[in-house]
């Protein structure tokens, strides 16, 4: 779950596949997706996290091994992650959250890590999509 | 880098502080939450199992 400045709350619920979106006195607003390895789909989406600068999403899909990135109307914007052990690699990863300076940090749980990221979205005029880029080395306690 | 161990097996969720600067992690094998700098630190770490203050049940 995580909120943002607009007073918008959005809640995973993993085993429907798909991310809600309430407004602050908790009125449903939308719900986005289904269960899929596509963009804008979900296997287990396990946590949500909002940046600071644009309130864009960032849904955590567990079992796709991933971090898909959509704006407030849910409009797909871009994607990373695989299985797997490697840098912006994860395996069972629990949890998204991010700070202040739209540090994003995935709780990867498998590995018994925490990476970080820093998404630089190119913004395009709608409909175009985004692109994501990962930037900086992981931060990896006990590495 | 502090080679501090990751030494938690289980962490199951993921915080920051508001100002960032600071990541909090809590782990459900040994009930513990870990607050760790933005480089990975260990800052501090409580919590145990059981149902008092300060004790977490799979937190």
């Amino acid at each position: 779950m995580d909120r943002y400045r607009t007073q918008r709350i959005y809640v995973a619920t993993t085993l429907n596949n798909r991310v809600q979106a309430f407004d602050r006195m908790g009125k449903f607003i939308t719900a986005w997706g289904e269960k899929g390895s596509g963009d804008g789909q979900f296997h287990f989406p396990i946590d949500v996290a909002v940046d600071t600068s644009n309130g864009y999403v960032f849904v955590l899909d567990q079992k796709n091994a991933r971090v898909q990135v959509f704006t407030p109307d849910w409009e797909f914007l871009g994607k990373w992650g695989q299985p797997g052990s490697r840098e912006a690699e994860f395996l069972e990863p629990y949890g998204i959250a991010i700070d202040g300076n739209d540090v994003i940090y995935v709780l990867d749980s498998g590995n018994r890590r925490v990476q970080s990221f820093k998404a630089t979205l190119a913004l395009i005029p709608r409909p175009v999509t985004g692109r994501i880029t990962v930037n900086g080395p992981p931060m990896r306690p006990g590495r | 880098m502090n080679p501090l161990a990751f030494d938690i097996s289980n962490p199951r969720a993921i915080d920051t502080g508001i100002y960032g600067k600071e990541i909090f992690v809590s782990d459900i094998t040994s009930n513990t939450v870990s607050r760790y700098d933005e480089r990975g630190r260990l800052l501090r770490r409580w919590g145990s199992s059981g149902r008092a203050t300060g004790q977490f049940n799979n937190p």
